[in-house]
Protein backbone atom coordinates (compact mmCIF):
# COMPACT_ATOMS: atom_id res chain seq x y z
CA UNK A 1 0.00 0.00 0.00
CA UNK A 2 1.54 3.29 -0.86
CA UNK A 3 -0.01 6.71 0.94
CA UNK A 4 -0.34 9.64 -1.26
CA UNK A 5 -1.08 13.49 0.42
CA UNK A 6 -4.42 14.47 -0.08
CA UNK A 7 -5.08 18.15 -1.68
CA UNK A 8 -5.12 19.98 2.01
CA UNK A 9 -1.31 20.47 2.45
CA UNK A 10 -1.29 21.43 -1.20
CA UNK A 11 -4.19 24.43 -0.11
CA UNK A 12 -2.88 25.73 3.07
CA UNK A 13 0.49 27.23 1.20
CA UNK A 14 -1.43 29.39 -1.24
CA UNK A 15 -4.49 30.02 1.42
CA UNK A 16 -1.64 31.47 3.62
CA UNK A 17 -0.06 33.60 1.20
CA UNK A 18 -3.46 34.81 0.12
CA UNK A 19 -4.50 36.35 3.50
CA UNK A 20 -0.94 37.79 3.88
CA UNK A 21 -1.99 39.77 0.98
CA UNK A 22 -5.26 40.71 2.48
CA UNK A 23 -3.54 41.42 6.03
CA UNK A 24 -0.94 43.43 3.97
CA UNK A 25 -3.79 45.66 2.92
CA UNK A 26 -6.17 45.62 6.12
CA UNK A 27 -5.33 49.20 7.21
CA UNK A 28 -6.92 50.08 3.44
CA UNK A 29 -9.55 48.30 3.32
CA UNK A 30 -10.72 48.79 6.71
CA UNK A 31 -9.92 52.52 6.24
CA UNK A 32 -12.49 52.02 3.24
CA UNK A 33 -14.71 50.31 5.80
CA UNK A 34 -14.71 53.53 7.92
CA UNK A 35 -13.01 51.48 10.62
CA UNK A 36 -9.12 51.11 11.86
CA UNK A 37 -7.03 48.86 13.88
CA UNK A 38 -7.41 50.13 17.74
CA UNK A 39 -3.71 49.82 18.52
CA UNK A 40 -2.15 51.22 14.94
CA UNK A 41 -2.16 50.01 11.20
CA UNK A 42 1.24 47.78 12.56
CA UNK A 43 -1.13 44.87 13.65
CA UNK A 44 -2.48 44.24 10.23
CA UNK A 45 1.59 44.89 8.49
CA UNK A 46 3.13 41.85 11.67
CA UNK A 47 -0.14 39.51 11.06
CA UNK A 48 0.34 39.84 7.25
CA UNK A 49 4.27 38.76 7.57
CA UNK A 50 3.25 36.00 10.16
CA UNK A 51 1.07 34.73 7.60
CA UNK A 52 3.80 35.45 5.06
CA UNK A 53 6.52 32.92 6.31
CA UNK A 54 3.63 30.00 7.41
CA UNK A 55 2.53 30.15 3.89
CA UNK A 56 5.99 30.38 2.29
CA UNK A 57 6.98 27.45 4.88
CA UNK A 58 3.45 25.75 3.92
CA UNK A 59 4.22 25.70 0.21
CA UNK A 60 8.04 24.45 0.74
CA UNK A 61 6.82 21.36 2.62
CA UNK A 62 4.15 20.66 0.11
CA UNK A 63 6.74 20.86 -2.89
CA UNK A 64 8.98 18.46 -0.62
CA UNK A 65 9.00 14.26 -1.80
CA UNK A 66 6.59 12.58 0.33
CA UNK A 67 5.67 8.81 0.34
CA UNK A 68 4.69 5.99 2.27
CA UNK A 69 4.80 2.59 1.24
CA UNK A 70 3.63 -0.29 3.76
CA UNK A 71 4.76 -3.77 2.39
CA UNK A 72 5.80 -7.50 3.56
CA UNK A 73 9.16 -5.94 3.69
CA UNK A 74 8.44 -3.52 5.72
CA UNK A 75 7.76 0.71 5.67
CA UNK A 76 9.52 2.37 3.52
CA UNK A 77 9.50 6.39 3.93
CA UNK A 78 10.47 9.62 1.55
CA UNK A 79 10.43 12.70 2.95
CA UNK A 80 12.73 15.62 1.53
CA UNK A 81 15.83 14.12 -0.17
CA UNK A 82 15.62 11.17 2.40
CA UNK A 83 14.61 7.79 2.27
CA UNK A 84 14.42 5.85 5.40
CA UNK A 85 13.53 1.80 5.23
CA UNK A 86 12.09 0.30 8.71
CA UNK A 87 12.15 -3.66 7.63
CA UNK A 88 9.40 -5.53 9.31
CA UNK A 89 12.03 -7.03 12.00
CA UNK A 90 14.07 -3.71 12.85
CA UNK A 91 9.93 -2.76 14.01
CA UNK A 92 9.08 -2.94 17.91
CA UNK A 93 5.59 -1.36 16.57
CA UNK A 94 3.89 0.63 14.32
CA UNK A 95 0.95 2.74 15.63
CA UNK A 96 -1.55 5.08 14.23
CA UNK A 97 -1.78 7.77 17.55
CA UNK A 98 -2.78 11.26 18.63
CA UNK A 99 -0.30 14.44 18.18
CA UNK A 100 1.53 15.29 20.88
CA UNK A 101 -0.16 17.52 23.15
CA UNK A 102 -3.02 16.78 21.83
CA UNK A 103 -6.72 17.19 23.70
CA UNK A 104 -8.65 13.55 24.92
CA UNK A 105 -10.89 14.25 22.54
CA UNK A 106 -8.95 14.06 19.35
CA UNK A 107 -8.97 11.19 17.45
CA UNK A 108 -5.58 9.42 16.43
CA UNK A 109 -4.00 10.11 13.28
CA UNK A 110 -0.06 10.34 13.07
CA UNK A 111 1.22 7.07 12.04
CA UNK A 112 4.52 6.52 14.00
CA UNK A 113 7.08 3.67 13.81
CA UNK A 114 8.88 2.52 17.01
CA UNK A 115 12.41 0.70 16.52
CA UNK A 116 14.45 -0.67 19.71
CA UNK A 117 17.75 -0.26 18.25
CA UNK A 118 19.89 2.85 18.21
CA UNK A 119 20.84 2.81 14.48
CA UNK A 120 21.21 6.44 12.59
CA UNK A 121 18.83 6.91 9.90
CA UNK A 122 18.86 9.37 7.19
CA UNK A 123 15.69 11.14 9.45
CA UNK A 124 15.70 12.04 12.96
CA UNK A 125 13.65 10.75 15.37
CA UNK A 126 10.24 12.59 16.55
CA UNK A 127 10.11 10.87 19.99
CA UNK A 128 13.26 9.58 21.68
CA UNK A 129 12.52 7.39 25.21
CA UNK A 130 14.83 4.84 27.12
CA UNK A 131 15.21 2.33 24.95
CA UNK A 132 12.95 3.30 21.86
CA UNK A 133 12.99 6.15 18.96
CA UNK A 134 9.23 7.04 17.35
CA UNK A 135 9.12 8.44 14.18
CA UNK A 136 6.06 10.33 12.89
CA UNK A 137 5.93 8.71 9.43
CA UNK A 138 2.79 10.23 8.08
CA UNK A 139 -0.28 12.52 9.34
CA UNK A 140 -3.53 10.48 8.21
CA UNK A 141 -5.71 13.75 8.39
CA UNK A 142 -3.57 14.89 5.31
CA UNK A 143 -3.34 11.01 2.93
CA UNK A 144 -5.80 10.43 0.48
CA UNK A 145 -5.71 6.56 2.37
CA UNK A 146 -8.40 6.42 5.09
CA UNK A 147 -7.21 5.78 8.30
CA UNK A 148 -9.14 2.26 8.28
CA UNK A 149 -6.91 1.52 5.30
CA UNK A 150 -3.96 2.14 6.63
CA UNK A 151 -4.65 0.27 9.26
CA UNK A 152 -5.84 -2.81 7.46
CA UNK A 153 -2.92 -2.63 5.57
CA UNK A 154 -0.66 -2.41 9.14
CA UNK A 155 -2.86 -5.60 10.50
CA UNK A 156 -2.00 -7.62 7.18
CA UNK A 157 1.76 -6.68 7.59
CA UNK A 158 2.58 -5.58 10.68
CA UNK A 159 1.01 -8.28 12.48
CA UNK A 160 1.84 -7.95 16.07
CA UNK A 161 3.52 -5.21 16.07
CA UNK A 162 0.62 -3.23 15.15
CA UNK A 163 -1.34 -3.51 18.40
CA UNK A 164 -5.28 -3.04 18.75
CA UNK A 165 -6.21 0.43 18.72
CA UNK A 166 -7.70 1.94 22.23
CA UNK A 167 -9.96 4.75 20.42
CA UNK B 1 29.36 -22.59 26.14
CA UNK B 2 25.86 -22.91 25.14
CA UNK B 3 24.48 -19.72 23.39
CA UNK B 4 21.02 -21.63 23.54
CA UNK B 5 18.01 -20.23 25.62
CA UNK B 6 17.12 -21.97 28.34
CA UNK B 7 14.03 -23.97 28.24
CA UNK B 8 11.02 -22.41 29.80
CA UNK B 9 12.94 -18.83 30.38
CA UNK B 10 10.17 -16.02 29.66
CA UNK B 11 11.94 -13.62 26.78
CA UNK B 12 11.49 -10.18 28.18
CA UNK B 13 8.45 -7.99 26.91
CA UNK B 14 9.17 -6.07 24.34
CA UNK B 15 9.25 -2.50 24.71
CA UNK B 16 6.22 0.06 23.75
CA UNK B 17 5.31 3.56 24.54
CA UNK B 18 3.66 4.79 27.11
CA UNK B 19 -0.42 3.93 26.66
CA UNK B 20 -3.57 5.53 27.99
CA UNK B 21 -3.87 5.20 31.75
CA UNK B 22 -0.14 5.41 32.00
CA UNK B 23 1.91 9.16 32.48
CA UNK B 24 3.42 10.10 29.33
CA UNK B 25 6.84 11.38 30.87
CA UNK B 26 7.98 8.64 33.06
CA UNK B 27 5.36 5.56 32.78
CA UNK B 28 4.20 4.91 35.77
CA UNK B 29 0.45 4.34 36.62
CA UNK B 30 -2.35 5.20 37.76
CA UNK B 31 -2.67 8.40 35.69
CA UNK B 32 -5.05 10.92 34.62
CA UNK B 33 -5.60 12.89 31.31
CA UNK B 34 -5.24 16.19 32.62
CA UNK B 35 -4.07 19.96 31.06
CA UNK B 36 -2.31 22.63 32.53
CA UNK B 37 -1.81 26.19 31.08
CA UNK B 38 0.16 29.11 31.87
CA UNK B 39 0.11 32.74 30.60
CA UNK B 40 3.14 35.12 30.35
CA UNK B 41 1.90 38.64 28.93
CA UNK B 42 3.88 41.74 27.77
CA UNK B 43 1.85 45.49 27.17
CA UNK B 44 -0.98 44.14 24.71
CA UNK B 45 0.52 40.75 23.57
CA UNK B 46 -0.19 37.28 25.95
CA UNK B 47 0.70 33.58 24.91
CA UNK B 48 -0.77 30.94 26.80
CA UNK B 49 0.94 27.44 26.93
CA UNK B 50 -0.52 24.41 27.51
CA UNK B 51 0.83 20.80 28.68
CA UNK B 52 -1.78 17.75 28.12
CA UNK B 53 -1.99 14.04 28.48
CA UNK B 54 -2.32 11.50 30.90
CA UNK B 55 0.19 12.27 33.99
CA UNK B 56 0.97 10.30 37.37
CA UNK B 57 0.38 11.79 40.74
CA UNK B 58 4.05 13.80 41.01
CA UNK B 59 4.32 14.12 37.31
CA UNK B 60 1.40 16.03 37.23
CA UNK B 61 1.81 17.86 40.84
CA UNK B 62 5.39 18.64 39.40
CA UNK B 63 3.77 20.57 35.90
CA UNK B 64 0.88 22.12 37.86
CA UNK B 65 3.34 23.71 40.02
CA UNK B 66 6.10 24.62 37.08
CA UNK B 67 2.48 26.12 35.29
CA UNK B 68 1.44 28.39 38.26
CA UNK B 69 4.82 29.53 39.28
CA UNK B 70 5.28 30.62 35.53
CA UNK B 71 1.60 32.21 35.32
CA UNK B 72 2.33 34.62 38.95
CA UNK B 73 5.80 35.26 37.47
CA UNK B 74 5.34 36.58 33.75
CA UNK B 75 1.27 37.50 33.27
CA UNK B 76 1.25 40.62 35.27
CA UNK B 77 3.23 42.66 33.10
CA UNK B 78 0.29 43.24 30.51
CA UNK B 79 -3.42 42.65 29.82
CA UNK B 80 -3.08 39.24 30.87
CA UNK B 81 -2.94 40.45 34.12
CA UNK B 82 -7.07 40.22 34.03
CA UNK B 83 -6.12 36.14 33.38
CA UNK B 84 -4.23 35.87 36.85
CA UNK B 85 -6.92 34.17 38.77
CA UNK B 86 -8.48 32.61 36.15
CA UNK B 87 -5.86 30.26 35.08
CA UNK B 88 -5.20 29.46 38.44
CA UNK B 89 -8.00 28.59 39.62
CA UNK B 90 -8.72 26.14 36.60
CA UNK B 91 -5.27 24.73 37.24
CA UNK B 92 -6.11 24.32 40.78
CA UNK B 93 -9.52 22.49 39.91
CA UNK B 94 -7.69 20.09 37.44
CA UNK B 95 -4.82 19.38 39.87
CA UNK B 96 -7.76 17.65 42.15
CA UNK B 97 -7.74 14.61 39.35
CA UNK B 98 -4.09 14.21 40.00
CA UNK B 99 -4.20 14.53 43.68
CA UNK B 100 -6.88 11.85 43.90
CA UNK B 101 -4.42 9.25 42.47
CA UNK B 102 -2.37 6.66 43.83
CA UNK B 103 1.32 7.35 44.34
CA UNK B 104 3.15 5.95 40.80
CA UNK B 105 4.32 2.48 40.51
CA UNK B 106 6.38 1.90 37.52
CA UNK B 107 5.12 -0.43 34.62
CA UNK B 108 6.69 -3.26 33.40
CA UNK B 109 7.63 -2.67 29.99
CA UNK B 110 6.99 0.79 29.11
CA UNK B 111 9.58 2.91 28.01
CA UNK B 112 9.08 6.42 28.96
CA UNK B 113 11.03 9.96 28.42
CA UNK B 114 12.14 10.04 32.20
CA UNK B 115 13.49 7.00 34.19
CA UNK B 116 11.35 7.99 37.37
CA UNK B 117 8.74 10.40 37.99
CA UNK B 118 9.26 14.49 38.29
CA UNK B 119 10.05 15.64 41.25
CA UNK B 120 7.09 17.47 42.64
CA UNK B 121 10.07 20.11 43.87
CA UNK B 122 8.89 23.06 46.35
CA UNK B 123 5.28 24.01 47.48
CA UNK B 124 3.82 26.62 45.20
CA UNK B 125 4.35 29.64 48.14
CA UNK B 126 8.02 29.17 48.42
CA UNK B 127 8.58 29.50 44.60
CA UNK B 128 9.35 33.15 43.24
CA UNK B 129 6.12 33.28 41.23
CA UNK B 130 4.47 33.32 44.75
CA UNK B 131 6.27 35.77 46.76
CA UNK B 132 5.95 38.13 43.78
CA UNK B 133 2.29 37.99 43.24
CA UNK B 134 2.02 38.34 47.09
CA UNK B 135 4.34 41.54 46.71
CA UNK B 136 2.69 43.00 44.16
CA UNK B 137 -1.07 42.12 45.42
CA UNK B 138 0.58 44.04 48.85
CA UNK B 139 1.54 47.25 46.84
CA UNK B 140 -1.82 47.16 45.18
CA UNK B 141 -4.13 47.21 48.06
CA UNK B 142 -1.85 49.35 49.70
CA UNK B 143 -1.99 51.95 46.97
CA UNK B 144 -5.42 51.80 46.52
CA UNK B 145 -6.27 52.21 50.36
CA UNK B 146 -4.54 55.06 50.66
CA UNK B 147 -5.52 56.47 47.74
CA UNK B 148 -9.24 55.43 49.27
CA UNK B 149 -8.58 56.95 52.52
CA UNK B 150 -6.77 60.52 50.63
CA UNK B 151 -9.89 60.32 48.60
CA UNK B 152 -12.10 60.20 51.57
CA UNK B 153 -10.47 62.92 53.74
CA UNK B 154 -10.36 65.40 50.72
CA UNK B 155 -14.34 65.01 50.88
Amino acid sequence: MELERNWKPYAKGPALLVLAVVLAFSPEILSAMGREFTFGNWVGYVMALLALIGGLGAVRESRQAFAVRIGEQGINWTRGEATVDFAWSDVTRVAVEKKPNAGKLEKPSILTVWVADQTERALSPDIELTGLRGYHVADLKSTKQSRDQVEAALRQYGGDRYPAPAN
Amino acid sequence: MSTMPTPGAVPPPALRPPADGECQFCGSHPAAHVSFQSMTSIVILYVVSAQRGWMCRNCGLSLYRHHANKTMLAAWWGVGIIGIPIFLGIDRLRLRRILRLAPPQPTPGVAASLPAPLDPGKPLIQRPGAILSIVLVTVLVLVIGCGALAFGASE
